[in-house]
């Protein structure tokens, strides 16, 4: 239930590099959002998940569950920028070259994103429990796929999920009234 | 009775459809009569509402459709399956799924949510004119760097925030956007006021926007704080800490010691010195006249004191003060009848030294010992009974004033001791600064030297190594130490037999190869007797123990555990790990048994009774140790395998 175990299985009927990014950018843009809380770091995420989800379609071969996959990378982006901010690694200051950004859009395609309460009651849940809620009831991921997305297991994410659940409308009901 | 049972744990697999279906009408039986559980369901199905309602962003595929070639060739992705932007759709926001079909309690399902829609319908509202764009717009713009009122939960800003450019504007790089967001936090510097008056900079400057508009805290003006004055601080509290009364000597002494930790010198006394206090003068008592105390030798030489001359000098000028005082010190003596052997040039040891103190330039030239100037009247005196201390002649040179010395040349002397104490300094006092920088240094090793600590002054012709050739130097001698290592000692490593090669394994492991060469021993054990054959080369062998030594076979014992296997047990007697045994194979079928480490009687040899497919069994080899030959009556040879038992101590051959 790893990075790996999503990669290794390939498979034929999984939707390709192109299909999965123009059908998903968008939602793994606001997944992100939703995340970190911010639309410019949320959209260059989105271009790192991307563009490490493209490494794994070379030779022509379709990673297993991308979707899930896709999640994951973005879960893992989302994990590191929290957790360190803009620092970078030596390595990358370094070497790390400066990507332009690839997608360009104007504050008319986000303004939907703009949500006050509910993104105010998303920042009151820990991380994981706020990654299972958005991976599930936002991004329409089943149980299976969350485990996958969220490397956990498919019991911690029924536990999480209903954890997050009360705590979000808790803390809804707070903020808002 | 399941049915009636609360399962919290299970409303949200059971919303989400992810239960099986029995355990989804026991849900649905429980929810027809619970309507805590009822309850727990609407708030969980709320909050998934709630959050599948959020919005999303809606980029459209005409202009996600360039960037999916820059991915493509970030990745090197080829031109695998193309797919044109009209056969995407971009999702749009997921639509609220229907409420499930609950059996709760229909008063408590209604109350419920009819609040909940009252309540968001007027929450909404207020919120949206809270956050609204054009208000936070209008505030942005007129002056950005005003700061946005922070969030309550230390959330991000609202997105109306960022409205500062127009809605047409691509936002095509991260890095502008989030410094729009950092801009928009930032608290503003406080103002610089030129005009000491607050109220005139406020009033001159421009009206950033109507009052109704700008929050409060917004318009606030940063005045600098005012700077309170420093509390009073006690007049005694400033005043250097007293310690206690010296005396005049004690000052001099601590003002020399101050004066090397750069405090301020203290005031020199202008009294007598100590030994002077204590000198009692010929007026007051008249026996003194005739052996006065000499003023005693400096518990510290001159040339340590003085500072702003330089050290040849200083030891020049005090060496020559010590003559002064010895030569007084001589002159009373003499004048008392109590006078040593006067020294006579062959009996001073360094004539030159003291011919070069005479013809020091420098000391005539000194300020410091401008009371010589008078001595020549005095050293010619000596011409006046030169046959009676023709022998002070040489001390003569040194100090002049060997003839019979007055009290009053005596304090003379210590007048001017003191005046070389203390006139140097004081009158080298405005250049001390700058000659200290020269000379401290080379004065201050000289001085450790002096003091005994053995200290030798740094020498010249080694100039102090640069930062640059520090590095170089540890560089060198890392690939000096590199080289002696790679030269020295890695080739003695490499040239070194591995022990596991030559080392048999613990186990019984079968070796691709065989070649058991038989070593030659000078002291045979007894099982090497006269007849014995030498072991041929073997195949198949296989190897056990731990290079263990010191054992000895008891006893043979043969039979068949089962299995049609055959097996052949040794009984063995010592300690410590076991010992070496190879097992292999002839060309004729026999077995060989080889183990250095294990020495067997040659009547137990003998004592063997075939058993199986081994048909006897003989002593082989000349090695030390056990060598035996399996005698094998079958056309094939069979299979072995060989092992080490413990408790007792056991070598096992099973042959199949």
């Amino acid at each position: 239930m790893n990075e790996l175990s999503l990669v290794l299985n390939f498979s034929s009927t999984q939707p390709d590099f192109d299909s999965l990014f123009l059908a998903s950018f968008n939602q793994v843009l606001s997944y992100l959002e939703r995340l970190v809380g911010d639309i410019g770091v949320a959209h260059r995420l989105s271009e790192e998940t991307f563009d490490q989800l493209a490494r794994y379609y070379r030779k022509g071969k379709t990673p297993n569950e991308p979707r899930s996959l896709m999640y994951l990378i973005a879960t893992a982006r989302a994990r590191d920028f929290l957790k360190k901010g803009e620092k970078k690694s030596m390595w990358q200051r370094m070497f790390g070259g400066t990507s332009e950004p690839a997608v360009a859009f104007n504050e008319a395609h986000v303004t939907d994103l703009s949500n006050g309460t509910e993104q105010r009651a998303l920042s009151t849940l820990e991380f994981n429990s706020r990654v299972v809620l958005l991976l599930h009831d936002y991004c329409d991921l089943n149980y299976d796929q969350v485990a996958r997305a969220a490397a956990i297991g498919r019991s911690a994410v029924v536990r999480d999920l209903d954890r997050a659940r009360h705590d979000f409308q808790q803390a809804y009901d707070y903020i808002k009234f | 009775m399941a049915a009636k049972k609360c399962q919290p744990k299970a409303l949200t697999p059971y919303l989400d459809d992810e239960l099986a279906a029995d355990a989804r009408q026991q849900i649905e039986e429980h929810l027809r009569g619970c309507a805590a559980c009822g309850a727990l369901l609407d708030e969980v199905t709320s909050a998934r509402e709630r959050v599948r309602g959020m919005g999303r962003a809606l980029i459209p595929g005409t202009t996600l459709m360039p960037a999916l070639a820059v991915f493509r060739e970030r990745a090197g992705i080829g031109e695998a399956s193309r797919v044109g932007a009209g056969d995407i759709q971009v999702p749009v926001p997921a639509p609220v799924l229907p409420e499930p079909e609950l059996t709760a309690p229909p008063l408590l399902e209604t109350a419920v949510m009819a609040e909940d829609v009252a309540t968001d319908e007027e929450a909404t509202d207020d919120e949206t004119d809270i956050y609204s764009t054009e208000r936070f717009r209008a505030v942005l713009e007129l002056d950005p760097v005003l700061p946005v009122p922070p969030a309550v939960d230390a959330t991000p800003a609202p997105r109306e925030a960022l409205d500062v450019e127009p809605a047409d504007a691509p936002l095509n790089t991260w890095v502008a956007m989030s410094q729009e967001r950092e801009d928009a936090h930032r608290v503003p510097d406080p103002p610089v006021l030129e005009s000491p008056d607050p109220a005139q900079a406020l009033a001159a400057a421009p009206d950033p926007a109507p009052a109704e508009e700008v929050a409060p805290e917004a318009t606030a003006v940063f005045e600098p704080l005012p700077i309170p004055p420093p509390p009073p601080v006690p007049e005694r509290a400033i005043q250097p800490e007293p310690r206690g009364e010296p005396g005049p000597f004690s000052a001099i002494v601590r003002a020399d010691i101050d004066n090397d930790v750069h405090e301020p010198e203290a005031e020199i006394p202008s009294g007598p010195l100590p030994w002077e206090q204590d000198l009692p003068s010929a007026e007051v008592n008249g026996a003194l006249v005739e052996r006065p105390d000499a003023p005693e030798p400096q518990s510290t030489p001159p040339w340590v004191e003085a500072e702003a001359a330089d050290a040849e000098d200083i030891e020049a000028r005090g060496r020559r003060l010590v003559e002064e005082d010895l030569a007084a010190q001589v002159a009373l003596e003499h004048e008392a009848g109590t006078d040593w052997e006067p020294a006579t040039p062959e009996s001073v040891d360094e004539p030159d030294w003291q011919a070069a103190v005479a013809e020091e330039p420098a000391v005539a030239e000194k300020p410091a010992i401008a009371e010589p100037a008078e001595e020549p009247a005095v050293a010619e005196e000596p011409t006046a009974e030169p046959a009676e201390e023709p022998a002070h002649a040489p001390a003569v040179t040194l100090a002049p004033d060997f003839a019979p010395v007055a009290e009053d040349e005596v304090a003379a002397a210590v007048a001017s001791m003191r005046e070389e104490l203390t006139g140097p300094r004081v009158a080298a006092e405005p250049a001390a600064a700058a000659e200290k920088a020269t000379v401290s240094p080379r004065l201050e090793e000289y001085r450790g030297a002096l003091r005994g600590q053995r200290k030798e002054p740094r020498s010249s012709a080694m100039p102090a190594l640069t930062q640059e050739m520090k590095i170089g130097v540890v560089a060198a001698s890392a690939i000096m130490i590199v080289l002696v290592l790679g030269v020295f000692v890695v080739p003695r490593l490499t040239a070194k037999p591995s022990p596991v090669a030559t080392r048999p394994a613990t186990h019984a492991t079968p070796a691709t190869s065989a070649s058991p060469a038989a070593t030659p021993s000078s002291a045979p054990s007894p099982a090497a007797s006269a007849n014995a054959s030498a072991i041929p080369p073997l195949t198949g062998t296989i190897t056990a123990g731990a290079g263990g030594t010191g054992y000895k076979v008891l006893r043979i014992r043969g039979g068949s555990p089962g299995a049609g296997v055959t097996r052949i047990v040794y009984d063995l007697e010592g300690t410590g790990p076991a010992p070496d045994a190879q097992l292999g194979r002839a060309a004729d079928g026999s077995l060989y048994i080889q183990a250095a480490g294990i020495s067997i009687d040659p009547a137990i040899v003998s004592g063997f009774q075939p058993i199986g497919p081994i048909t006897g069994m003989s002593s082989a080899g000349t090695g030390a140790g056990l060598g035996l030959r399996l005698g094998s009556s079958l056309a094939q040879s069979p299979q072995f395998s060989m092992y080490y038992l413990t408790g007792p101590n056991r070598l096992v051959i099973d042959l199949k």
